[in-house]
């Protein structure tokens, strides 16, 4: 299995020269007031559904910079969210 | 195993110990030069007609980073506006690779200048292997050792493209269609070009002084250059 991204910096490029970053999961939550169970869920849980979602790359064979963009884990297409 | 002292660097003295290129070549060296503290081959016997690959690593070169780097002339080069573009100018080789850093390399002839006294610039020549391609058949060379597509008609060269050749890392200049430069990190080199020169048998890629790249570029003058 491969598919390209595109990386600002250096354009589309095969899957195996970048590292998987997981899904973008906004701001790390107020640390006040946070139970151990919100906690947990934030920094552990990761959610991959069948839809394009937000997700961050790491160019590491190329030119090393962090970016994120859209992909579709259903179909390895980068796609944009649904409008 | 010889500490530093021995091998040439007299405690608060002078003299630098001796800088040793991360590439040694099995063939042997017909005419070489002590030059800044590296042992540098000029001419290698059994070189062939061609395509060469040539150890520069000795050559100076540098990293220069700021975030308004647009602003700023490293060297007094002009910063190439996006990544991927390359200029040529005065010997020296620059390189945009991204929004705020540019890479510098020492590629004509004489003393590289001096690293200005700037936080910007970082001295990464001891870092770096780093090593030409010459001769025509250069992009079937490269076609043997990468999927980097280092001579895409539509880009104008010299162009950096920066990917794995060889499953390695690496920084690659294609200067012209028989040109390439490629910069790695120092610890790949000595596997780096076993790799290329075995993959590449039949090709016949010899080893090369660095006078096929001085000659190569006196040649071809500025080529590229803006």
């Amino acid at each position: 299995m491969t598919f390209r991204l595109t990386c600002p910096v250096c354009g589309a490029r095969d899957v195996y020269e970048f590292r998987y970053g997981g899904p973008e999961r906004g701001m790390r939550p107020a640390q006040e007031d946070l139970s151990p169970e919100e906690h947990f869920r934030w920094t552990q849980f990761r959610t991959t559904r069948p839809a394009p979602q937000e997700e961050w790359w790491y160019h590491a064979a190329g030119c090393g910079v962090w970016f994120s963009t859209w992909r579709n884990p259903a179909t390895n297409r980068e796609e944009g969210p649904a409008t | 195993m010889k500490n530093v002292s021995e091998v040439g660097a007299p405690v608060g003295g002078k003299a630098r110990p001796p800088r040793r290129s991360p590439i040694q070549f099995q063939s042997v060296v017909a005419e070489s030069e002590h030059r800044g503290g590296w042992e540098v081959a000029h001419r290698l016997e059994d070189e062939g007609d061609g395509p060469w690959l040539i150890d520069l690593s000795h050559r100076a070169r540098w990293d220069y980073q700021d975030t308004a780097i647009g602003d700023h002339r490293p060297l007094g080069l002009s910063v190439p506006p996006n990544p991927g573009d390359v200029v040529i100018d005065g010997g020296l080789v620059i390189s945009r690779m991204n929004r705020t850093q540019v890479s510098i390399g020492h590629i004509g002839a004489g003393d590289p200048p001096k690293t200005p006294n700037e936080v910007a610039y970082t001295d990464t020549t001891d870092s770096h292997a780093w090593v030409a391609v010459l001769g025509a058949p250069t992009p079937d060379v490269l076609e043997a050792i990468s999927n980097l597509d280092l001579f895409a008609p539509g880009r104008q060269k010299p162009h950096l493209t920066q990917g794995p050749v060889l499953h390695v890392s690496c920084q690659v200049i294609t200067l012209a269609a028989d040109g390439v430069l490629m910069a790695m990190a120092r610890g790949y080199g000595q596997s780096f070009v076993d790799g290329v020169l075995h993959s590449t048998r039949a090709l016949d890629v010899r080893p090369a002084g660095e006078r096929r790249f001085n000659d190569w570029t006196a040649g071809t003058g500025n080529r590229g250059s803006t």
